[in-house]
């Protein structure tokens, strides 16, 4: 009992990156299509490394995508598994259930879907194997499913299929929750679950595993992605390794502009560290999002005009790496280089204005204004903005803190900036 | 904090410079021309205090890293501290033992001041005055406005708070479309759109392909209806075809049948029939015509006879012919020449009767000429005119020759005789040569007289000696040299003088000052002398011995204890005795450096009062000298009589002596050459005298000039010279003739015997042709002679071809009368001329006669072999035939044709049988064909084509909706291939992201800057309520001394609009808005709160310097010394540093500002 498999889940087919703002000179067209080019990957991978089996456990697209056309795209690159004589083995997770595509798509012979209504075990005896998994027949799907799980086939090699919030996930819907120990107590020698996009095991035996999904989306999906090629030597793993799929990568980097003197000091190390995040990756795509921080005396100049900055930076990221960058966002957290500010002595209207800044908070007069100052803004703004990573969250203390700094810098900056005729 | 020094250490161009600000002083100006450095040093302050900016532009002269700024600071805490900043990235801040001072220390030292703080609060220029008044009337003197500008040094919170409002604007707007979030949030809309659009939905999908299934399965089904069908119609088909075969085969059969036993003929043989039928014919006919032919031949040949002989003859014939023409021509000429014979005869008679009417025409031989004698009468008449005109030419000439001589003698005994001129010529040509002797001697005079009238000028302007100038130049003075030596004598010893007294001056004011001091030691109250104190002692002692004597011995000594204590009691005398001389040792032991002092003066008075003797005695001496030596330098001019000047002098007048002295000479020099010129002058005049007494000419006046003179001896010898000439020519002239006239005459001899020698030539040449021949008729005679002897000849010659032509004729006439005698006898008789032609044509005749007959001949034989031909090919035509017939089994010719139809018939019906089985074996289509026939035989033609017609229109049906399902199929299939997984959707979402991510920055963007106007409009607001008390108080009463009182106050009013607004009370109450105040009082307004907002800053918390550049600029003399005033009143609260570059911004200070806390000093320039 000698083969290879591959394990994938969370596809996520055609679903977009989201968070990049497009500028002058960002690698458009790498982003198009990057989680098709990913999952092509993965199929010239397959056939290469010539395994036996290919799992998805789950999240073949987003529960919300209509277009048929991924369905097709899926389709034929599934033939070309079959092709290769490759069996296909889908689990449907959260988003299978919710999308439309699942319900039409046909699926060529090589392919087998797991039953949505019960635990199912489909035996591949020319290579031994048993494979056992149930599908989600709603998005929410809150039973624990492996509960009915068969238990381990006799002289077969056994693998569990399931998309599952593996309790203790943060910051994944809790679907389907089940325990590791509910998981090892049913003897497969593989599980390879769905549902978690960073890549995790939780156990070398039996084997269980997220592959995490093979392209990042967003800022937060940090690092190569991919899937996991297992290879099973007489019945037993004898090894798994993760195989990098992705086409962008996404990276958050650092920068220390710690003495710093002049904003143009900061684009540069800001673009030295894109540069390297860039060489250390193999060819892909870099996504990145930039933290500048460190006491410096260039803060004042990035806080007038933070997004002058960014710009510059991007643009300089763009013309160093041609094209092999894409600037996400930069976060300027710097202090001014003599920590100032907090404690201001004397009682001039600068002075006055930081402290006023700096006491201000949701609650009260400011509040209702800021409200009001919203409310157009919600009006006339797709809600998509008012989604997702603290945007426009000013209930939340922390992005507010975060805005009045800005404001801060900007203020005092461009108060200084207006008569320097001394 | 207070600044106690700035040192520039190596900053801008300064070098080690120190700037003091003592303690105790308040107000510092720093004054300072343009490009004194000013601003290098408020900058360098700042750097000190805040590190030297990377950027610097002070590092010009000191390279950047060697710039150093330092400076001593009262801090806060009262201590003093020295530091020095050097321009750099860390540790820039170091103390003076070069350890760098922490930066937190360092900005606590400050009081935690920053920089811009420090330059915006605590300094103050005059654009920030102007610059700041601005800005709060443009902020409509809105009360928070000013107080926050102000408050900041003047920052421009307007343009703040509008560049915040414009990139607001620029971002969103409520309503409109234009701006980046409006625009953004439109195309994110649309993008979605366009996805839906894009997406292709799995319903969609579904359908097509059901519909294409459906589509294949109905084309499936088509296409086996069509086959089934097509191979029914086939089959019909072919029934319907092989039908008519059928009954045709069968009518062939028949009908061969009926034929019967039938001799088939081989192919071509219908064809070799006919062809010997027709060769056959054709011989048959040709034989005949043959002979036919011969037979015509034979009978022409009979009727041709020859006459050979004619026809040997004829030659002869043909040259009778044409000897013919030429006797006819003869015959008809011969009139016309005899003619000719006759008019030439007339001819020459008429002529000979002219030249001799004596001869006749046959003696007229005598007429007959020979060249040579033609030629010699021809060229005897041509010489005639010639030798006539040459004798007559020598005795004109003669004539002519004989006449000059006259003339020329008669001429020459007229002219008078030449007096020779050549000395006169001699004489005026070298004076001539001289040139203007008279101009130039007169030149000469004007000269001398003009030089020496000048140089008597300049003589009488030499001083010191008068006389003539010829006197002058005799004058015995000194040599140069001596006054050189005397000159530099004298130098040498006035400086020596000079030295000497200003030595003594300086002696003696030594002495004078040491006077000075040693009165002022004894002003002070002198030092006791030893003298005194020994003095002082002795009196003691003396009052001891009186005390002495009266306590020990009792001894009373009234007189001398009167002498020494006067009035008082002795032992108080005595007591002041002690005490005095006491205090005087104690005053010498005090006093002993001023006693000391005042010995060194006098010491020093002593020596240098004995410098001053010895320097008066060297005076003396050297004046003694000087003495000596002006004695010795006038007697080295008592020769010229004359007392010198000094050598200095001496020298300037020499050199004007020197100069009269050269003109003297140069004067007489000008003279001789005019007494030069007037002797030259009388010696030509006597060489010209001496020319013209050799001319014999009375020398008419001695005492005119010599041009007159020269010009009058020109004149004669001119004179003399053409007469000469004129001589000359006539002589020759004379001589010429007469030499001429010898030769003419014999030149005539000469020509009359010529004459002679022809008169004889001639006379023998025409004798015997003419009587007395004139020889101007010669030419004519020759002429004449010659016409005569021509026509003789022409008549002789035209004879001569008469007689030719008629003996041609009889010959001819005689050849023809033998030739026809030979050969034609027939023709005796008759005319020559017929009798020739008739022979020719019979000639004719029988040469075309012997052609016909040799043509005739070959006919017959080409004939001959026609006919043999002929017969040949009508031997073998008649085999040939033979053996056809037998073929065909024909008894004879003319059944050929039956035998040859049957056959062709039997062919034809045979081959088309043959053809019909082929067919419907075609048509059997595999089947055994008795089968096939058997069906078909069995077949109703009309239900065949029925059954045809039905299925042929099943199958069109068929076929067509095959076609239009395969259409259909075709357009879904392809609307299905389409849907091709394509990523358009996914790529508009992709684009919606950037898209989304690009709204939400500049989402976030908008809210900062509209979060920072608002935050600061509400900010300048409660700046104007927290400070609007105390410092527009302030500020108003600073503003009342700054106007003169003009305004007394400022105070918060409420604008049209509602708006706090600040208004300057005048004192009659009025109040008067910023807008309707002067722009000198706008910015003492801004200034009145600048400083009230200084003092308020200052109040609560930390005080550094003010620096102020030269702000009071614009302010007229009052308000600037108010302002000044209102300066030394903050000098309490802190230090001013106020730089300018105007003087009078100083005076004014000096009187605005107690001097005990003023401090001005001028800033140097110290590169």
């Amino acid at each position: 009992m000698d083969f290879k498999f591959i394990v994938a889940a969370d596809i996520h087919l055609d679903s977009p990156l989201t968070g990049l703002s497009r500028y002058e000179g960002a690698p458009v067209d790498t982003l198009r299509g990057a989680t098709r080019e990913a999952f092509g990957n993965l199929v010239t991978l397959a056939v290469k490394e010539k395994v036996s089996l290919v799992l998805f456990s789950g999240d073949l697209y987003d529960g919300e995508w209509k277009d048929y056309n991924t369905g097709l795209f899926l389709s034929r690159q599934l033939s070309r598994l079959r092709e290769a004589g490759i069996k296909g083995f889908i689990l449907y997770g959260n988003h299978d259930a919710e999308s439309r595509i699942t319900k039409s798509l046909r699926l060529p012979d090589n392919v087998q879907v797991f039953s949505t209504k019960n635990p199912q075990t489909f035996i591949l005896e020319e290579v031994g194997v048993a494979i056992h998994g149930q599908g989600f027949a709603r998005r929410d799907e809150t039973e624990n499913l492996a509960e009915r799980y068969p238990a381990a086939m006799k002289d077969f090699f056994n693998i569990g299929m399931l998309h599952t919030a593996l309790s203790g996930s943060a910051g994944h819907e809790p679907y389907a929750p089940c325990s590791l120990g509910t998981l090892q107590s049913k003897g497969y020698d593989v599980w390879a679950l769905g549902h978690v996009h960073a890549r995790k095991v939780f156990s070398e035996d039996p084997l269980i595993l997220y592959p995490g999904n093979i392209q990042g989306r967003q800022a937060r999906e940090t690092g190569p992605k991919g899937c996991t090629l297992i290879t099973v030597e007489d019945g037993a793993v004898t090894s798994h390794e993760h195989q990098d799929l992705h086409l962008v990568r996404w990276e958050m980097i650092p920068v220390d502009s710690f003495g710093l003197a002049s904003a143009a000091d900061v684009v540069d190390a800001a673009v030295a560290a894109v540069e390297a995040a860039t060489g250390r990756g193999g060819g892909e795509v870099l996504a990145a999002r930039i933290v500048v921080k460190g006491f410096c005396r260039a803060h004042r100049e990035l806080s007038a005009d933070p997004e002058k900055w960014t710009a510059e930076i991007r643009a300089a990221a763009a013309a160093a790496t041609g094209e092999g960058a894409w600037v996400e966002k930069v976060r300027f957290l710097t202090a001014p280089e003599t920590g100032r500010d907090e404690v201001r002595p004397g009682s001039d209207p600068l002075s006055d204005l930081i402290r006023y800044i700096d006491g201000l908070s949701v609650t009260g007069a400011f509040g209702s204004w800021l409200a009001e100052e919203l409310k157009p803004l919600r009006e006339k703004l797709p809600p998509e903005i008012f989604q997702g990573e603290g945007l426009m969250d000013l209930d939340s203390g922390e992005e507010l803190k975060r805005v009045l700094e800005d404001v801060k810098g900007m203020l005092v900056q461009r108060i200084l900036e207006t008569e320097s005729r001394k | 904090m207070r600044l106690l020094t700035l040192d520039l250490i190596a900053y801008g161009k300064f070098t080690d410079h120190r700037i003091d600000f003592p303690e105790g002083k308040g107000v510092y100006v720093i004054y300072g021309s343009n490009e004194a450095g000013k601003s290098t040093c408020i900058r360098a302050l700042r750097n000190l205090l805040y590190g030297i900016p990377a950027n610097t532009q002070d590092d010009f002269f000191h390279e950047g890293k060697r710039l150093r700024v330092g400076g001593r600071l009262l801090g806060p805490d009262g201590k003093k501290r020295s530091v020095v900043r050097r321009k750099g990235l860390k540790s820039t801040l170091a103390d003076l033992d070069g350890q760098p001072i922490p930066e937190e220390e360092w900005k606590a030292f400050l009081g935690g001041i920053d920089r811009e703080t420090f330059t915006r609060v605590f300094g103050l220029s005059r654009d920030e005055l102007v610059s700041g008044g601005r800005v709060i009337l443009e902020g409509k003197g809105g009360v928070g406005e000013s107080l926050f500008t102000a408050g900041l040094g003047g920052a421009d919170l307007k343009k703040v708070l509008d560049t915040l409002d414009s990139e607001a604007g620029d971002l969103f707007k409520p309503t409109g479309t234009l701006p980046r979030l409006n625009a953004e949030a439109k195309a994110f809309k649309e993008l979605k759109t366009g996805i839906r659009d894009l997406s292709l939905l799995p319903k969609d999908w579904e359908e097509l392909a059901d519909t294409v299934s459906a589509f294949e399965e109905r084309s499936r089904q088509l296409r086996d209806r069509i086959a089934r069908l097509s191979a029914a119609e086939d089959r019909m088909k072919r029934l319907r075809d092989a039908l008519p075969l059928m009954a045709e085969l069968r009518v062939g059969e028949q009908k061969r049948a009926e034929l019967g036993e039938v001799k088939i003929l081989r192919k071509g043989f219908v064809l070799e029939r006919r062809q010997a039928q027709l060769e056959m014919n054709q011989a048959l006919s040709e034989e005949k015509t043959a002979k036919k032919r011969i037979e015509e031949i034979d009978g022409n040949l009979d009727t041709l006879v020859i006459p050979e002989v004619l026809l040997a003859q004829e030659k002869t014939i043909k040259e009778l012919g044409e000897e013919l023409g030429s006797a006819l021509k003869a015959q008809k000429d011969l009139p016309r020449v005899e003619g000719q014979v006759f008019e030439a005869r007339q001819a020459a008679k008429a002529i000979l009767g002219e030249l001799r009417p004596d001869l006749d025409l046959e003696s007229a031989g005598v007429l007959r000429l020979t060249v040579k004698q033609v030629d010699r009468i021809r060229r005897l008449g041509e010489e005639h005119g010639r030798v006539t005109i040459r004798r007559q030419t020598a005795a004109d000439k003669v004539r002519e020759y004989a006449r000059k001589l006259t003339v020329a003698e008669k001429s020459l005994a007229e002219l008078p005789e030449v007096r020779e001129p050549s000395e006169l010529e001699q004489a005026a040509a070298f004076v001539r040569k001289k040139g203007e002797l008279e101009r130039s001697c007169l030149a000469a005079r004007f000269e001398a007289q003009n030089f020496r009238e000048d140089a008597e000028a300049a003589l009488k302007g030499l001083p010191l000696w008068s006389g003539t100038l010829e006197d002058l130049e005799s004058l015995p003075l000194p040599p140069e040299g001596t006054i050189e030596t005397f000159e530099k004598l004298f130098v040498t010893l006035d400086d020596d003088l000079r030295r000497a007294r200003a030595a003594l001056a300086e002696t003696e004011e030594k002495i004078a000052e040491v006077n000075g001091n040693l009165r002022i030691l004894k002003l002070a109250g002198e030092p006791p002398t030893e003298e005194e104190l020994l003095a002082a002692r002795g009196y003691r002692d003396q009052g001891w011995a009186l005390v002495r004597s009266a306590w020990l011995e009792g001894k009373r000594a009234e007189a001398a204890e009167s002498a020494f204590s006067l009035s008082v009691p002795l032992e108080q005398a005595y007591e002041t005795s002690v005490l005095k001389a006491d205090d005087l040792a104690d005053r010498m032991r005090r006093e002993a450096e001023k006693v000391a002092h005042q010995a060194g003066l006098l010491a020093e008075r002593t020596q240098q009062e004995e410098g001053a003797e010895s320097l008066s005695e060297g005076i003396g001496q050297l004046e003694e000298r000087r003495g000596g030596l002006e004695i010795d330098w006038e007697s080295r001019w008592a020769p010229a009589g004359f007392s010198p000047l000094s050598p200095r002098e001496m020298r300037g007048w020499m050199s004007d002596w020197k100069d009269l002295a050269r003109r003297a000479a140069e004067g007489r020099k000008l003279d001789g050459r005019v007494r030069k010129w007037a002797e030259e002058i009388q010696e030509s005049k006597k060489a010209l005298w001496a020319g013209l007494a050799a001319v014999e000419e009375p020398v008419t006046a001695r005492e005119s000039s010599l041009e007159a003179i020269l010009l009058r001896a020109e004149e004669l010898v001119q004179a003399a010279k053409d007469l000469r000439v004129k001589r000359d020519q006539l002589a020759r002239a004379s001589e010429e003739a007469r030499s001429g006239k010898g030769q003419a005459g014999e030149e005539e001899k000469k020509q009359a015997e010529t004459f002679a020698r022809w008169e004889k030539d001639w006379a023998e040449a025409v004798k015997g042709l003419c009587v007395d021949l004139p020889v101007s008729a010669a030419a004519v005679f020759l002429d004449k002679c010659q016409a005569l002897m021509s026509k003789l000849e022409e008549a002789e010659k035209n004879q001569t071809r008469i007689n030719n032509m008629k003996r041609d004729i009889q010959a001819f006439e005689g050849r023809v009368k033998d030739f026809v005698a030979r050969y034609a006898l027939d023709l005796i008789g008759g005319r020559v001329d017929q009798t020739v032609r008739d022979l020719s044509d019979r000639v004719s005749k029988a040469k075309a006669d012997a052609a016909s007959r040799a043509n005739l001949s070959a006919e017959r034989a080409s004939r001959l072999k026609d006919l043999d031909s002929a017969r040949e090919t009508i031997r073998a035509k008649s085999e040939l035939l033979d053996s056809l017939r037998r073929e065909a089994g024909c008894r004879e010719d003319g059944e050929f044709p039956e035998a040859e139809t049957r056959s062709e018939d039997a062919c034809s019906l045979d081959d088309r049988i043959t053809e019909l089985k082929k067919q419907i074996l075609v048509l059997a289509a595999g089947r055994k064909v008795e089968v096939f026939t058997g069906e078909v035989e069995g077949e109703d033609p009309e239900r065949v084509l029925q059954e045809l017609a039905k299925v042929s229109t099943d199958l069109e049906e068929a076929q067509e909706e095959f076609g239009r399902v395969r259409l259909d199929l075709g357009a879904a299939g392809g609307r299905l291939q389409a849907m091709d997984g394509r990523a358009d959707a996914a790529r508009a979402a992709q684009e919606a992201q950037e898209r989304l991510g690009s709204l939400r920055e500049n989402a976030q963007r908008y809210l900062r800057v509209r979060l920072a106007a608002k935050i600061l409009r509400s900010e300048v607001e409660k700046y104007r309520e927290k400070s609007q008390g105390p410092v527009l108080k302030r500020a108003g009463e600073l503003f009342t001394p700054l106007t003169q009182k003009y305004f007394i106050g400022l105070e918060p009013d409420y604008s049209a609009g509602d708006e706090p607004i600040l208004v300057g009370i005048r004192e009659n109450g009025k109040k008067v808005t910023l807008a309707g105040m002067s722009d000198g009082t706008q910015d003492q307004i801004y200034l009145a709160l600048r400083l009230a907002s200084l003092e308020h800053f200052i109040a609560g918390g930390t005080a550094l310097p003010l620096l102020v550049d030269d702000a009071l600029v614009n302010f007229d003399d009052h308000r600037a010394r108010a302002a000044l005033e209102l300066f030394g009143d903050l000098a309490n609260t802190t230090q001013v540093i106020f730089f300018t570059h105007h003087q009078h911004m100083v005076e004014l200070a000096r009187e605005a500002i107690d001097e005990e806390i003023l401090q001005v000093q001028e800033l140097l320039e110290r590169a």
